[in-house]
């Protein structure tokens, strides 16, 4: 009797598994948790590439450094359109110590934050502000 | 009784694998999404012949990675260019600029996500790309068709079999979709605050004048998000109730 009622049990929970593993799952959304500083840096410098004329472009401020990548506009000039980004990144990001910029055609600076900051605020001149970017 | 009891544990280990229930993606499954992909000889031969790739992968340091994509022969229009801009414990946000063809997108997503989970256990992987030209031009990828197991490409959104969004492709895609409630996943440029244009006499300083900080001030309290992914609700609802939507999946 006993092994009657187990092998009765025994269907009920496959058949419940089974019902379970068929039922539809509700759509999941992916969690792409991003900070609201960094939601506001990313918005701030998009912003900035686009009052310049660059409008294809994606930014991903994360604390220390910040990418940009864009295309270059046609008509513009690869320093200056470089240049502008990380001059706006510096600008939007405060904490960042290291910024990036690239262009979807490959050129790719990179320069420490805080050189560029010194550089807005007067207290270094152009040419030893562009002698701590690196260039690939 | 043991033998039913043995019964119950194959039926309790076995039911859900045999339904090809997974509930949520692990490296195993972006590996095999990758070798699907990969081994596809549709995806293949428009790879092959439309646009060779070769992928790099270049870490930054411990948490982020980016991989370029360069393609060797593109045509006319097509860009590279791709990049990984988020890689965490439990995914990776992948962005594909501009117009790159669908089929190496997915293929793009297929290696990185290979090369991507063998140190970390990526839960789910979430590609954001830009391709509405590619998928509305392109005739690889018709919408609403399932390019793997369990991944859907509709007009430029890619989705897994639940309905969740793998990724937008273009802006256009919650309008599309109907679901104006799916967010902003990529910001618009029409969406950014206006009002100031930079003097690029002097690039380095052109951001940090006061009109244009007001302008970064004003874009930093804008709500968009530029590559957040949103929770998109029923999709398949949402598409068959557009006229629009041809077949759908």
């Amino acid at each position: 009797m006993k092994a009657g009622w187990a092998v009765v049990g025994a269907f009920v929970l496959a058949a419940l598994v089974l019902a379970g593993a068929a039922a539809p799952r509700a759509p999941s959304a992916y969690v792409a948790p991003v900070p609201a500083q960094e939601r506001a840096q990313n918005a701030a410098i998009l912003a900035a590439l686009a009052a310049a004329g660059i409008e294809r472009a994606w930014v991903d401020a994360q604390g220390e450094r910040v990418l940009v990548v864009y295309e270059l506009p046609e008509g513009m000039a690869l320093d200056a359109a470089q240049a502008y980004a990380l001059g706006a990144a510096a600008v939007a990001a405060p904490q960042a110590e290291r910024l990036l910029a690239r262009t979807t055609a490959g050129a790719e600076w990179s320069v420490p934050a805080e050189a560029v900051r010194a550089y807005q605020a007067g207290a270094t001149t152009r040419a030893e502000l562009e002698a701590q970017v690196v260039r690939a | 009784m043991r033998a039913v009891a043995i019964l119950v544990v194959v039926l309790l280990l076995a039911g859900p694998a045999a339904a090809g229930v997974r509930t949520s993606w692990r490296a195993e499954d972006a590996i095999a999404l990758a070798g699907a992909l990969l081994a596809d000889p549709d995806v293949r031969a428009a790879a092959d012949e439309r646009a060779p790739f070769a992928l790099r992968v270049d870490v930054l340091d411990g948490a982020d990675a980016a991989f370029v994509y360069e393609g060797s022969a593109l045509r006319e229009g097509d860009r590279p260019g791709a990049y990984v801009l988020r890689t965490t414990t439990d995914g990776a946000l992948v962005a594909v600029n501009s117009d790159a063809p669908a089929h190496a997108l997915l293929c793009l997503l297929a290696a990185g996500a290979a090369t991507l989970t063998s140190p970390r256990a990526i839960e789910r992987v979430a590609l954001t790309a830009a391709l509405a030209r590619a998928t509305r031009d392109d005739a690889c990828l018709p919408r609403g068709v399932q390019v793997a197991e369990g991944v859907f490409v509709d007009d430029g959104a890619v989705f897994d079999r639940f309905g969740a969004p793998l990724g937008w492709q273009d802006p256009d895609a919650p309008r599309w979709l109907g679901r104006p409630e799916a967010g902003i996943t990529r910001l618009s440029p029409a969406q950014l605050p206006r009002g100031a244009e930079p003097d690029l006499a002097d690039p380095w300083r052109a951001a940090a004048t006061p009109a244009m900080r007001a302008l970064l001030d004003a874009a930093a309290d804008c709500p968009c998000d530029r590559g957040a992914l949103v929770p998109a609700g029923d999709w398949r609802a949402a598409l068959a109730a557009d006229p629009r939507v041809e077949g759908g999946t």
